[in-house]
């Protein structure tokens, strides 16, 4: 995000992208105090047996939310071809290595359902949501 | 710990990609360090699997040494003829330049020599700035104030050699451009420098348009923007020649060599990378790396969207820091393909010291051996050549209903931005990506690569190949640039063509030929969907580099700007087949309706199923439901599907023959059905969210098997019905005797 004391030498007084920056933090404030209030245990253990579906109502709110997220920063799955999962956090420029986080939690019979299920868990602590334990 | 640059690789491409047997094929590769790695001619799809990958090895070719190749990323003109002994004396270097991406330093036009140069140049800072080097010394006249990104400007730099050096940008006005309004804000900016005997005049080097030569074979500092009417002049920067610049046309009167970029704009759209120039004799330029051209001028007032029609307003080129058409890496290795070799789905396998790549390419018979051929979509494989869906589109993971799982192969292709982007990528300055080259490393064509969504394009094409293979069919194997340049006398010595899973992309004449064929008797399985979906064209002397503008429709990584919907290679306005009065319905009975990547349904028979017509189809098939087991999503009914629709065109005498159910919330209809923002475009909600089956058979004795569905390939060999379907109307479509209708 530019701050204001990188704008533009000149009259324009404030970068027009920050206006922006402003009205959809707002947005977003507003969606994900309501999303929080979705997530409940058994959201979280229904995300957990299924992730990627059928999902209830308010599953499908929270995951459409969370998977719309600006690429920079976001949370993905990297199956190396060595072996195992870990968990990437994109860096969201071209050409910039992704952020190795590291070994994703592969407990269950599908690796990479239990590797989402971790992504998962990350980014609901992320919107301030406490899925429980880990 | 990061996913570091410098992941080992060895990555290559073949010198093109439709060869014959016989014919000697060249293979450019390049690695991460220098590598001796073994080579080998391998047939995809066919023999034993291991590591998912089917190959059988055809040829060994020896040990190969490989190093890394440096790849010239990014757009720019040079006029090599200009290098010569210009006399001494004051010049002006000038541009109508509306520049995308500042924060760096990009050069506008140069000059360099080994012992000096100049350039006109946009400082990191945005601000203008006219730069001279020589004997060491250093001097510039740079602008007060910076440009605006999405405003149009006359950038001039004078270069007195008496009296020093003045740069002045204004700002032009123009009627339309939803990018950047002629807001007040938007300054005249200017800096003198006085300096004397730094510069003598012009140099005895070529002049480049939007990049500065920084080495022997190399430019640096390349340009994102448009520009317009570059062009060198005698005399000193005056307010009389700024009044003659302000018209944004070149000053013929003190020209020493100019270029009009609008001369590239035919009837036909352009051709090859040469710009005429003007001024003195042998001032032609070169483009290179493929800009955007047909794009909209600083005169462009919006009274026109085709080029053809207003070419005085198209006069622009849109100029990338990371466009690429070839990449000019030397030939690694050569070999002669052994004049017996079958027709079908090759690669050159390299491999060694822990890397490994597979470089595919495609062997044409040396005479048509069957009735039966693959008509593979190279056009397709260029179009998401390689993509970054996951590194780059946010809008990826929400697409496809489920958390992103990236390969080595995607880390090499996000940190290696200099093999080039795919037509689904933007570029840093946020364009779309309209280019794509078959002379670069096709990093996701590759036999073992995993799109985010499961196997896409080639790997999911060679199980098709696999099991024609499996079942004992001969089928030879042809491309979407051979049907492009033959036309239907390419397909006319088959009985049956048989298409990948995702052959959306068509050139007007590929269509065509494919129309043609069925008109004349032809039979098609279109064992696909989304097929036949989006108009592109390909370079007429440069047949490797295929160009796609998407228009402002569809279902689609980004939308063409206002005014830039035709595409520069043909004239042709570009989109959706189904826009342009050609929907795919009409050609295959079915078209395209939904995506969903979550999981996959299956199919269920209609009545028409029943009609003795269609009796061949379900020989030996009882079931009423098919095609619920797979390897893509676990059922037949996946990904990308088609509908039957008769409002698009699907025949009114065509048999539809099944259509699907079992699909989820993840299903969602296509993005140009939905007129309105409502809710309930979900497979759980809109009915017309589905795949369908459909057999039609042509006025000219011609039929049609549709499937509908990308993902119905992952189920042959593994759904026993759905296998024998398929065989049943892949034999008969090989029996010349007429099909029942």
């Amino acid at each position: 995000m530019v701050s204001d004391a990188d704008g533009p030498a000149g009259p324009l007084r404030r970068d027009p992208r920050l206006r922006e920056d402003e009205a959809v933090a707002v947005r977003r404030r507003e969606i994900e105090q309501h999303l929080v209030t979705l997530v409940t245990p058994a959201l979280v253990d229904e995300h957990r047996l299924a992730p990627r579906g059928p999902h209830s109502p308010a599953l499908a709110r929270v995951l459409a939310y969370l998977r719309q997220a600006p690429t920079a920063g976001k949370l993905a799955i990297h199956a190396p071809r060595s072996g195992g999962m870990r968990i990437l956090r994109l860096s969201g420029s071209q050409g910039v290595p992704h952020e190795d986080l590291g070994p994703a939690g592969v407990d269950g019979p599908c690796a990479e359902d239990a590797a989402a299920h971790d992504v998962f868990l990350r980014r609901l602590r992320a919107l301030g949501a406490d899925p429980g334990a880990p | 710990m990061t996913a570091e640059p410098g992941t080992p690789y060895v990555v290559g491409y073949p010198d093109r990609i439709s060869t014959r047997p016989g014919e000697r094929l060249e293979v450019m590769a390049s690695a991460d360090a220098s590598r001796s790695v073994s080579a080998a001619l391998v047939r995809l799809g066919t023999g034993a699997a291991a590591d998912g990958i089917r190959e059988t090895e055809v040829l060994a070719l020896g040990r190969v040494d490989v190093v890394p190749v440096q790849t010239q990323l990014g757009s720019f003109m040079v006029a090599p003829g200009c290098a010569r002994s210009w006399e001494p004396g004051a010049f002006v270097a000038s541009v109508v330049a509306s520049p995308s991406r500042l924060g760096r330093r990009q050069a506008l036009m140069s000059q360099v020599v080994p012992t000096g140069s100049w350039t006109l140049a946009l400082l990191g800072d945005g601000r203008p700035s006219a730069q001279v080097t020589f004997g060491g010394e250093e001097r510039a006249a740079t602008g007060d104030r910076p440009l605006a990104e999405g405003a149009w400007y006359v950038v001039a730099g004078g270069f007195d050699p008496e009296h020093g050096l003045r740069v002045v940008a204004w700002p032009l006005s123009f009627t339309a451009s939803w990018r950047a309004a002629a807001d007040s804000w938007i300054e005249r900016s200017e800096g003198t420098t006085p300096c004397r005997g730094v510069i003598r005049g012009m140099l005895d080097a070529p002049v480049v348009v939007a990049a500065r030569q920084g080495g022997a074979s190399s430019f640096v500092d390349c340009y994102d923007g448009k520009l317009e009417s570059p062009q060198l002049l005698a005399g000193v920067l005056g307010e009389p020649l700024l009044g003659e610049l302000s018209t944004g046309r070149l000053v013929t009167r003190a020209l020493r060599c100019g270029w009009d970029f609008s001369r590239r704009l035919s009837a036909t759209g352009t051709s090859g990378s040469a710009v005429a120039g003007d001024g003195a004799p042998d001032c032609d330029g070169l483009l290179w790396n493929s800009p955007a051209e047909a794009v909209t001028g600083h005169r462009w007032d919006g009274s026109e969207q085709d080029f053809r029609l207003a070419p005085e307003q198209y006069a622009a080129v849109h100029f990338h820091s990371d466009d690429l058409d070839d990449c000019r890496w030397p030939p690694s290795l050569g070999f002669v393909l052994p004049a017996e070799l079958p027709s079908g789905a090759y690669a050159v396998r390299l491999e060694g010291e822990g890397v490994a790549d597979r470089v595919p390419f495609f062997v044409r018979p040396r005479a048509p051996a069957s009735a039966l051929v693959f008509l593979a979509p190279t056009a397709s494989y260029l179009a998401y050549a390689n993509d970054h869906p996951v590194s780059d589109g946010s809008f990826s993971e929400a697409t496809a209903g489920r958390t992103p799982v990236l390969y080595d192969d995607d880390l090499v292709i996000h940190e290696h931005r200099e093999w080039g982007l795919s037509c689904y990528d933007a570029h840093l300055d946020g364009s779309g990506v309209g280019i794509s080259s078959a002379r670069r490393p096709l990093v996701n064509m590759r036999p073992a690569h995993r799109y985010h969504v499961g196997p896409w394009q080639l790997p999911a094409d060679l199980a098709i190949l696999g099991w024609l293979e499996d079942e004992g069919f001969a089928v030879d194997v042809v491309t979407d640039e051979d049907l492009h340049r033959e036309g239907a006398d390419l397909l006319a010595p088959y009985r049956a063509v048989v298409s990948g899973t995702h052959p959306e992309y068509f050139s007007t004449a590929m269509l065509d030929g494919l129309e043609a064929y069925l008109e004349q008797g032809g039979r098609l399985v279109s064992l696909g969907a989304n097929g036949y979906y989006w108009r592109v064209a390909f370079d007429r002397d440069r047949p490797w580099v295929m160009e796609l503008r998407r228009g402002h429709a569809g279902s689609g990584a980004w939308e063409s700007w206002p005014g830039e919907a035709h595409l520069a290679f043909s004239g042709e306005l570009g989109g959706l087949w189904r826009n342009l009065g050609r929907p795919p319905q009409r050609l295959a009975g079915v078209g395209y309706a939904a995506q969903g990547f979550d999981r996959s349904g299956w199919y269920r028979r209609l009545s028409d199923s029943d009609d003795p017509r269609a009796a061949f189809i379900f020989e030996g098939v009882t079931a009423r439901v098919f095609g619920t087991t797979g390897a893509i999503g676990g059922g037949a009914v996946g990904q990308e599907i088609d509908r039957y629709d008769l409002g698009l065109g699907s025949p009114r005498d065509a048999l539809l023959l099944a259509t699907s159910e079992g699909l989820t919330d993840g299903s969602l209809r296509c993005a140009e059905e939905v007129s309105f923002s409502v809710p309930g475009t979900s497979a759980r909600s809109d009915p017309k969210v589905r795949a369908d089956v459909v057999y039609l058979v042509k006025p000219g004795g011609g039929g049609v098997f549709s499937t509908g569905s990308i993902a119905w390939a992952g189920s042959l060999g593994v759904d026993r019905a759905l296998s024998r379907i398929t065989r049943n109307v892949v034999t008969r479509f090989c029996d010349p005797a007429p099909l029942p209708w």
